[in-house]
């Protein structure tokens, strides 16, 4: 009989309750203690010798999946120099950076040795996954370089363009609608799921869902054009006419 | 007696028919053209089998710093082949191998699909018409420079509901429909329900800067619409500074790439005026001959089978030289960016990146102190294998 130890962050908790599920319904192990200490969240599982290397198997990948999905834009935002990007394009742009090339961080990650008993994720992301890091950092630098660019809304919009077209699409058709009530995206089953008002905040968390969602059609419906809609237009450059 | 008078028919036979045999030997061995760096403007051969140079008057290729002629080759006074001769201006150029940012916006808007319109009739497909890949280049004789423009043209009060003539392109060729944009019921505006894209971008390597004008060649081949193919018209287009963040190895059945970002504002290293089949042209910087090194024209007359290098920038910043080994060289083929096929035999880079990966063509191909050609594509089936393209065709195409 083995035991392994995950301990993270208590603001990272709820990331873990779909590994603790998965470990669950694997039948391979039993969840020995699940519990909060201070600042860190602890699971434990114990199980027999032969499972441990599927065991390993499933915590490499859930936590490749926390690291690329999770923690990436959480690095991101607290190095990147956020104050020389236009507010409105923030979230975007985070969004957008983060799931660049996500394919090669999981490369990188999954290479990592994660048989080790007790794992702390974000110190085993900064000493076993060295290499993850100095990509986010190089990143987060090329940003700061160039910061000075990303003062004009159009620098910022072309190089959302461009990450956009370079990100596999997630969605196959959204349908973005400018109501008078306000912005509504409606899936490909017409059925709508998220909701915006039409000012400037708004309007940047709508562009970061889509940027997200990243579908490969986008249909734009509006009464009247406007600079949101032809900005929305521009960093989706396809387009429906 | 009859077995001599037998070897003597037989020979004369084998005799007349190599005599025959020649012009077709000759065809088929001599290349369509050939650049030049010498002094060929006098240059008469004469015999059984003779060649003589004719200049051209063709005003365009003198633009371009070429000065154009043919090479007539004659067979006991019949032309065999005429032989389009380049002689160069400039024996030397830039090789670069500088890995770029391209973004272009194209003249027209590239089809990529239907999308049906809610009209009062419900959904319809308006367009069937006009096809996937097709390029929607005027409407009513006003040019469509962006989708915007169509949107605009078509909801024009002048046009609103009317049948509008529409000129496209197919497979290169214009052709003339009628359109007939409906009431959208969502949007309140007129629709084409068409799914269409008027820009690309992505990244490639420079090839080769001319020193005196600073114009440039990169890619090697055209930069086409990532779902219908469709070969781009430039209306605007640069390119940028690219920072190279990672390397996905090629493998058996897939290509591998390169994965860069590149910010469009104040890293522009010049801007693109020409999207062909043998690679994207226009004008430079200064900043772009640091990279570069200064080497000798080649082409076609001058590839031969045999090692050579590849000039690449594997990183973004560093350009490193490669080895490679050039298995064929085909002198035919003039509209063909697969005309050199090669092998990478450098141990480093295909550690680095199975070989050839999507991002290094363009990459110069320097033979004995020249460049011929450029880097184009990569086999599916081996990725240390690729195609190239020549630097002549490069040349007379930018």
């Amino acid at each position: 009989m083995k035991e392994k130890q995950i301990d993270v962050d208590i603001k990272f908790k709820y990331d873990f309750a779909g590994l603790k599920n998965q470990l669950k319904k694997s039948n391979l192990c039993k969840i020995v203690a699940d519990y909060e200490n201070d600042d860190t969240y602890s699971l434990m599982f114990a199980c027999e010798d032969e499972h441990m290397s599927k065991l390993n198997n499933i915590v490499a990948h859930s936590l490749s999946d926390f690291y690329i999905n999770r923690y990436k834009k959480y690095y991101l935002e607290h190095h990147i120099n956020l104050n020389g990007i236009e507010r409105m394009f923030v979230p975007a742009y985070i969004c957008a950076i983060a799931s660049f090339d996500t394919f090669t961080d999981k490369d990188i990650s999954l290479d990592a040795d994660y048989t080790i008993n007790k794992i702390s994720v974000i110190p085993f992301l900064y000493f076993k996954l060295q290499g993850l890091i100095q990509r986010w950092q190089m990143i987060a630098n090329l940003t700061n370089d160039n910061i000075q660019c990303f003062d004009k809304s159009t620098a910022v919009i072309d190089l959302l363009c461009y990450l956009v077209k370079n990100q596999q699409n997630k969605s196959k058709i959204l349908k973005v609608c400018f109501e008078e009530k306000g912005i509504k995206i409606y899936n490909n089953n017409e059925l709508s799921f998220q909701s915006f008002s039409q000012n400037k905040s708004d309007i940047g968390d709508l562009i970061a869902v889509l940027v997200k969602l990243c579908p490969q059609k986008l249909i734009i419906n509006s009464t009247n054009a406007n600079s949101n809609i032809e900005m929305i237009r521009k960093i989706f450059s396809e387009k429906v006419l | 007696m009859k077995f001599i008078k037998y070897l003597i028919g037989t020979f004369v036979c084998f005799f007349v028919c190599m005599l025959a045999l020649v012009p077709i030997i000759v065809n088929d061995s001599l290349p369509n053209s050939m650049i030049v760096n010498y002094d060929i403007s006098k240059f008469h051969k004469k015999g059984l089998l003779s060649a003589k140079y004719i200049p051209s008057n063709d005003t365009t290729a003198t633009a371009t710093n070429f000065s154009k002629g043919q090479l007539q080759i004659k067979y006991f006074g019949i032309n065999v082949k005429n032989i389009d001769v380049y002689k160069v201006e400039n024996d030397e150029i830039y090789a670069c191998g500088k890995t770029v940012g391209v973004a272009l916006q194209s003249k027209g808007v590239v089809v990529i699909g239907q999308n049906p319109i809610i009209t009062k009739n419900g959904k319809e497909i308006i367009c069937s018409n006009i096809n996937v890949g097709d390029i929607i280049c005027e409407i009513e004789g006003e040019y469509v420079e962006t989708a915007d423009s169509v949107s605009k043209i078509i909801n024009d009060e002048q046009y609103k509901g009317k049948e509008l003539v529409a000129k496209y392109k197919r497979d290169g060729k214009v052709y003339y429909t009628t359109i007939k944009p409906k009431l959208d019921m969502e949007s309140q505006t007129y629709k084409l329900g068409l799914w269409v894209r008027d820009d690309a971008s992505g990244i490639g390597t420079m090839t080769y800067v001319k020193s005196d004008t600073l114009e440039f060649g990169a890619l090697g081949h055209p930069i086409s619409d990532i779902d219908t193919g469709a070969i781009m018209d430039v209306f605007d287009g640069q390119i940028y500074k690219c920072s190279v963040l990672s390397i996905e190895k090629g493998s058996r059945g897939q290509a591998g790439q390169m994965r860069g970002i590149f910010v469009q504002s104040q890293n522009s290293l010049g801007s693109v005026s020409k999207n062909t089949n043998f690679g994207i042209f226009g004008k430079t910087t200064n900043d772009m001959l640091q990279y570069c090194k200064k080497v000798k024209i080649g082409g076609r007359n001058t590839a031969k089978a045999g090692k050579a290098t590849i000039l690449c920038s594997l990183d973004g910043k560093n350009i490193e030289e490669f080895d490679i080994d050039i298995i064929k060289t085909s002198y035919k083929g003039k509209n063909s960016n697969k005309s050199l096929v090669f092998k990478v035999t450098d141990k480093d880079l295909i550690q680095r990146t199975g070989g050839i990966i999507q991002g290094m063509s363009g990459s110069p191909i320097i033979q004995n102190g020249r460049l011929i050609g450029a880097v184009t594509h990569v086999f599916l089936n081996d990725a240390t294998k690729g195609f190239g393209v020549y630097l002549d065709l490069m040349l007379e195409n930018s």
